[in-house]
């Protein structure tokens, strides 16, 4: 048992239509993180750890490497890394004004691509994602169907994510997959 | 059969079909041929088909009279078997191959019909007829209803499942144009010259609006191509057609239905969507709806081949159907003039009544080149016909409108194209929250845009705002386009939205007559004036409304039921208002209009419940062992939404066998249950502790860490609302959980109290549930297997009860809680997520030699309640405070301040004899009492009698080897050792012992053990 079958929510799962794919990314190591981020000794100091300024403008994120950092709220951010996440977060999580909460295995993320991403997407959340108010970095904390997700643009190709709940991946998937048909 | 009303195709006229393409349909049971560009309502009347149904309550045959979605007549039940669908608009069904349509409210036959006897006795069926006469007794109700509906109902609702999918989608725009007339072509066209994202939409399958129905349009049709090029190739415009917005709410927020895939006949659209459903979100609004032609009320007006004016010209002219060889036009105003040519010069043989005297000359002469006669100052006094028009008699009107006079004419013919005026369609600024005003010059309501509710920005357009000439209905739009984009943050450069070039006479001058006199009173002798023909509502009833002091616009509404049809009264409202007005001797705007109400036009359940049906109805939540679970043959139970294993039957048993076996195996061996779905909550900040002494009821202040305390969480009334069990992991982090349910329901009371009360605390709270995978090991066998799977020692004196300890099990990192809510030995094992289903795996394979069994949510209940443990929500209801469970000892006596603290002083939390928690066991222990019974003070033969109390939960139990129950008593802890009665609902009475709440182990040995 050295080596236990680790398992996301769909299994990696992927589904194709004319104009219109959707995967399952492998599993990253996610960290809900909660500072003061406009107080400089917190910032600054995340900043090191993360190599990234966590000081972001509302509903953006921001890339580097193989990490990144997508903004929740004024005091909450969340991280996507391949890095050691028990080191991270035993580190973060006993400074003065900081939490950070492990949360890899909290939900599922999806992949959304081609040019009826758009449309698939508009089908499920009342938010609206014309490019105009939604842009290449941006992030939102939103609906789709009845499940919450946290919905970001990665490409003006165009490539969304969706971000949901374990428990909510396969109705979502499903869901994606029925109007990926109707579009 | 032949399409003998169909003009050759020499004339210029049926632009919208295919003669090239000829298709085939039936309408009861007949077959007839049609064209592709068709609706089933000129397909007919190409065919000479002019009896389409029978009216609502009357039974009155009926023919079309309009021809677009105002037809408030020919309503046909579309398809059979699952794709049936009644009241559809035979205006509206694009005719397809092999369509299939039947009459409706008709019986035996359409031409044969029994109910037609309503009509002869009319005058023992008033208006009101069904309220007054139902409305006493209110017990006959469910007797009388089933006749009415059969009677006075429409079409037949399918009973099948309905085959057909739907999608719904969300759009945003900066501005929406509802209409596709030249108006609101012209405004999307200006409104989309700068940056402005722009959605026009038209319920028709092309647009052109108004423009499709008139002759030598060519010019105009090409000068719209041109405009629709244009917006097609702009990036930022959308076009929808076959769409109507139906409903207009608040904040710019709109609904609409897209027909996609209903023209090409059922199951014919591939994996395109039935019907699609918008919900759009707008900065601006154009309306641009047009306008609705109304009917002249004369005397039998619904006989079919009376018909609007502009329909008439609409199917010779889009159709290249001659309604009627013989048409008489029948008008108070210009606009019809331009139809009795139109018809005329297809080769119809017209007459002209105008109401009005004095006729300009030019009028005059246009008419007499197509030797069209002319009755000036006329009316029609009676028709000749009853299953179609024959004759019409025509007399004087005198000059107050009020009677007629001299010699009468009788007029054959087979059509009578009638013109009332022009009525704007305000359904869409109605809506909105805007208020309308009367204009006398067009003798209609129009939007008062000083009365806009300014939460919906909009601005209205063409004739929908009272103008009716081409060229003034594309300035408006072009205008109100250009105010709209600048007022969304995207101004447009004026356009070019040269006037579209067309032959018309706008509605011109108008002389209101609104209600036509016949030689009776209205209202006596055998003929009906009707203003409502779906809901058959006659002048006469509107007089008798007011006779009855029903004279407020909204009691008229109601009590006459006009404009409660599916067509919303959209031929039919002015025409009540101005009755009543002139009856009551006030101005049509002193009698008010009703408010327009969505939906515009019918929409299906289907289209609104969009790709949301079946399995996405509602999300299944499942855990990360839902697998293993189903392979293992797991019963299910929605918890929430989540699916947890009920029980798992082996075979042969059924679920009292599978449950009693599941409930022994835990007291005897080993059990283990999927915990996942509890809430989970982490909680972290150097204020944690002043959180969970706030929030719970008893003392968190020194708890140890890697201990673990249970908790009862109140709300401000101090009534229980969600417990659980929360660990101190470190200095300042904890983990909570709650119940199942309540999960998401605590975080949010959670962060409710940080936020509004407690912001300056240093305490923050992260929803964790989904993080972990949760396996319960409970049972006398639970440690010798754990330890087989772990690290960690797991022994009583290294491992006590209420600790929690890290390491790994079965080789991935794990979180061990021992704490219990089967009072046995237990072990909750938490792994990250993805190793769930190792988990379960590897437990399964352990456990075969400790006899271990999975069991599910049923026996978790016997077990619990084995123990006294309640489940907030079924032992508690939310009006229950600890000391009405007997749990006085979680409540802290020395805290000062915590949630719902106050609360369990008030007068009535503190008074005695409040329903407390207490055991009960039959007096026969085979019985289980079922949950919900009522514990009664004294027995009668019937209800009521008083009820002290009631049954929360109850099973058998196997361990304690009877039946037990848990139930709330008035009183009960000082009761303990009475025996009560329970009524049931079939009349038993049982008795039963008051005890405790714990029925095994009462020492608590075991759960230490």
């Amino acid at each position: 048992m050295a080596n236990p079958v680790i398992a996301t929510p769909l299994n990696e799962a992927d589904f194709s239509i004319d104009g219109f794919s959707v995967a399952e990314l492998d599993y990253s190591g996610k960290i809900n993180l909660r500072a003061d981020f406009e107080s400089k000794h917190a910032n600054q100091s995340l900043t090191k750890l993360l190599g990234i300024d966590c000081q972001l403008a509302p509903n953006t994120y921001k890339t580097s490497g193989d990490t990144s950092v997508f903004w929740l709220g004024p005091n909450e951010r969340l991280v996507y890394t391949n890095g050691d996440v028990d080191a991270m977060v035993s580190q973060w999580r006993n400074k003065a004004g900081c939490a950070a909460v492990d949360v890899s295995d909290y939900s599922s993320v999806l992949k959304l691509s081609g040019p009826k991403a758009r449309d698939v997407i508009a089908s499920g959340t009342p938010f609206d994602i014309h490019p105009e108010v939604f842009s290449v970095g941006d992030c939102t904390q939103t609906r789709f169907g009845n499940a919450t997700i946290l919905l970001s643009n990665h490409s003006e190709a165009p490539e969304f994510q969706i971000q949901v709940r374990w428990s909510f991946a396969e109705y979502v998937f499903e869901y994606i997959k029925r109007v990926a048909r109707y579009v | 059969m032949s399409q003998s009303q169909r003009l050759p195709d020499e004339l210029p006229v049926g632009n919208s079909i295919d003669r090239g393409a000829p298709l085939t349909f039936t309408f009861d049971g007949r077959q007839y041929t049609g064209y592709q560009g068709d609706t089933l309502a000129s397909a007919l009347l190409a065919n000479g088909v002019r009896l389409l149904g029978r009216s609502f309550k009357y039974h009155r045959p009926r023919g079309l009279i309009a021809a677009g979605s105002e037809e408030p007549n020919a309503l046909v039940q579309l398809e059979t078997g699952a794709y049936t669908e009644p009241n559809t608009r035979a205006t509206s069904i694009e005719l397809y191959d092999g369509l299939v349509a039947k009459s409706q409210n008709r019986w035996p036959t359409l031409g044969f019909d029994v109910g037609a006897v309503n009509s002869m006795v009319a005058r023992f069926l008033p208006a009101g007829f069904y309220y007054k006469t139902f409305m006493w007794p209110a017990s006959m109700w469910m007797t009388y209803e089933k006749f009415i509906r059969k009677a006075a109902g429409l079409g037949v609702s399918p009973v099948d499942d309905d085959p057909d999918v739907y999608h719904s989608t969300y759009a945003h725009c900066d501005v929406l144009v509802i209409g596709g007339g030249p108006a609101g072509i012209a405004a999307a066209t200006a409104a989309a010259n700068g940056s402005a994202r722009v959605l026009l939409v038209d319920e028709n399958n092309q647009l052109g609006g108004a423009l499709l129905g008139t002759s030598d349009n060519a010019a105009s049709l090409a000068y719209r191509d041109k405009a629709l090029q244009a917006l097609k190739q702009n990036n930022n415009v959308k076009i929808l057609s076959r769409t109507t917005v139906t409903g207009y709410y608040d904040y710019n927020y709109l609904t609409a239905i897209e027909k996609v895939t209903d023209h090409l006949g059922p199951g014919n659209g591939g994996d395109a969507p039935r019907q699609r459903f918008w919900k759009i979100r707008a900065k601006q609004v154009v309306i641009a709806a047009g306008s609705i032609e109304r009917p002249l009320v004369f005397a039998d007006n619904d006989r079919p081949g009376v018909m609007l004016a502009n329909a008439v010209a609409t199917y010779i002219n889009r159709y290249g159907v001659l309604p009627g060889n013989d048409v008489v036009v029948f008008t108070n105003n210009d606009s019809a003039y331009q139809v009795a040519l139109d018809a005329a010069s297809v080769g119809a043989t017209v007459t002209v009544v105008d109401t009005r005297k004095n006729i300009s000359a030019e009028f005059k002469a246009s008419l007499q080149q197509q030797s069209i006669r002319l009755f000036e100052g006329h009316a029609i006094s009676s028709v000749r016909g009853a299953k179609g028009i024959e004759s019409v008699r025509i007399m004087g009107l005198s000059d107050d409108g009020e009677s007629l006079h001299g010699q009468a004419w009788e007029i054959v013919c087979t059509c009578v194209a009638t013109s009332g005026g022009w009525t704007p369609s305000c359904h869409m600024f109605s809506q909105s929250g805007g208020k309308l005003k009367y204009e006398e010059s067009i003798a209609g309501f129009i939007p008062d845009t000083t009365r806009a509710k300014k939460s919906c920005p909009n601005l209205s357009a063409g004739s929908c705002n009272g103008v009716f000439t081409t060229s003034e209905c594309v300035e408006q739009g072009a205008d109100a386009g250009l105010k709209a984009a600048a007022a969304a943050g995207k101004p447009a450069t004026s356009t070019d939205v040269a006037a579209f070039a067309v032959n018309e006479t706008a509605q011109g001058a108008i002389a209101p007559l609104w209600l036509v006199p016949t030689v009776h009173p209205v209202g006596e002798g055998n003929s009906k004036h009707f203003h409502d023909f779906q809901n058959d509502v006659t002048a006469a009833d509107i007089q008798l409304a007011a006779r009855e002091g029903f004279v407020s616009v909204e009691h008229l509404k109601r009590y006459t039921t006009t404009g409660m049809a599916t067509d919303q009264g959209k031929t039919s409202n002015l025409n009540a208002l101005a009755i009543m007005a002139n009856i009551q001797g006030v101005s049509i705007p002193e009698v008010g209009t009703t408010t327009f109400r969505p939906p515009y036009t019918p929409l299906t359940f289907g289209a609104v419940g969009g790709q949301e049906s079946r399995e996405l109805f509602i999300q299944e939540r499942k855990t990360p062992m839902h697998e293993w679970h189903v392979a293992s043959g797991a019963v299910f139970e929605d918890v929430g939404d989540w699916k947890r294993p009920w029980y798992f039957p082996q075979t042969g048993e059924d679920m009292h066998a599978a449950v009693q076996r599941e409930t022994l195996a835990v007291r005897q061996s080993v059990g283990m249950l999927d915990a996942s779905t509890l809430g989970k909550i982490d909680i972290q900040g150097k204020d944690a502790v002043k959180l969970l002494e706030m929030v719970y009821t008893n003392n968190w202040q020194k708890l140890a860490v890697g201990s673990c305390r249970y908790g009862l969480m109140l709300n401000e009334h101090g009534m229980i609302f969600d417990d659980g069990v929360t660990t101190r992991l470190g200095e300042n982090h904890y983990h909570m959980t709650t119940t199942t349910g309540g999960a998401a329901r605590v975080m949010s009371w959670l962060e409710e109290w940080l936020q509004t009360e407690w912001p300056e605390w240093e305490v923050y709270c992260t929803s964790v549930t989904e993080q972990w995978a949760v396996m319960a090991l409970n049972g006398p066998n639970a440690r010798a297997l754990l330890q087989e799977l772990t690290d960690i020692d797991v022994s009583n004196d290294s491992f006590p009860f209420m600790t929690m300890r890290e390491g790994t099990v079965a080789g991935v990192p794990a979180r061990i809680y021992r704490i219990s809510f089967t009072g046995e030995q237990s072990f909750e094992i938490n792994v990250p997520a993805r190793y769930g289903k190792h988990l379960i795996e590897a437990l399964a394979e352990a456990g075969k030699k400790h006899e271990l069994v999975p069991y599910g949510t049923e026996a978790m209940h016997i077990l619990r309640a084995e123990k006294g443990f309640i489940i907030v929500g079924q032992d508690t209801d939310g009006t229950v405070t600890p000391h009405d469970m007997d749990m006085d000892w979680i409540v802290s006596k020395t805290k000062i301040e915590y949630l719902g603290n106050r609360s369990q002083q008030r007068t009535d939390t503190s008074r005695d004899k409040r329903p407390q928690l207490i055991g009960l066991l039959t007096e026969d222990p085979t019985v289980v009492l079922p949950e919900g019974a009522h514990i009664v003070a004294e027995v009668h033969d019937q209800p009521p009698m008083p009820t002290i109390g009631h049954v929360t939960s109850s099973y058998m139990s196997p361990n304690a080897g009877r039946s037990i129950a848990l139930a709330l008593l008035q009183d009960g802890i000082n009761r303990k050792g009475d025996t009560v009665s329970l009524r049931l609902m079939d009349g038993t009475v049982l008795q039963a012992l008051v005890t405790d709440t714990v029925f095994v182990d009462q020492e608590g040995a075991r759960v230490r053990g």
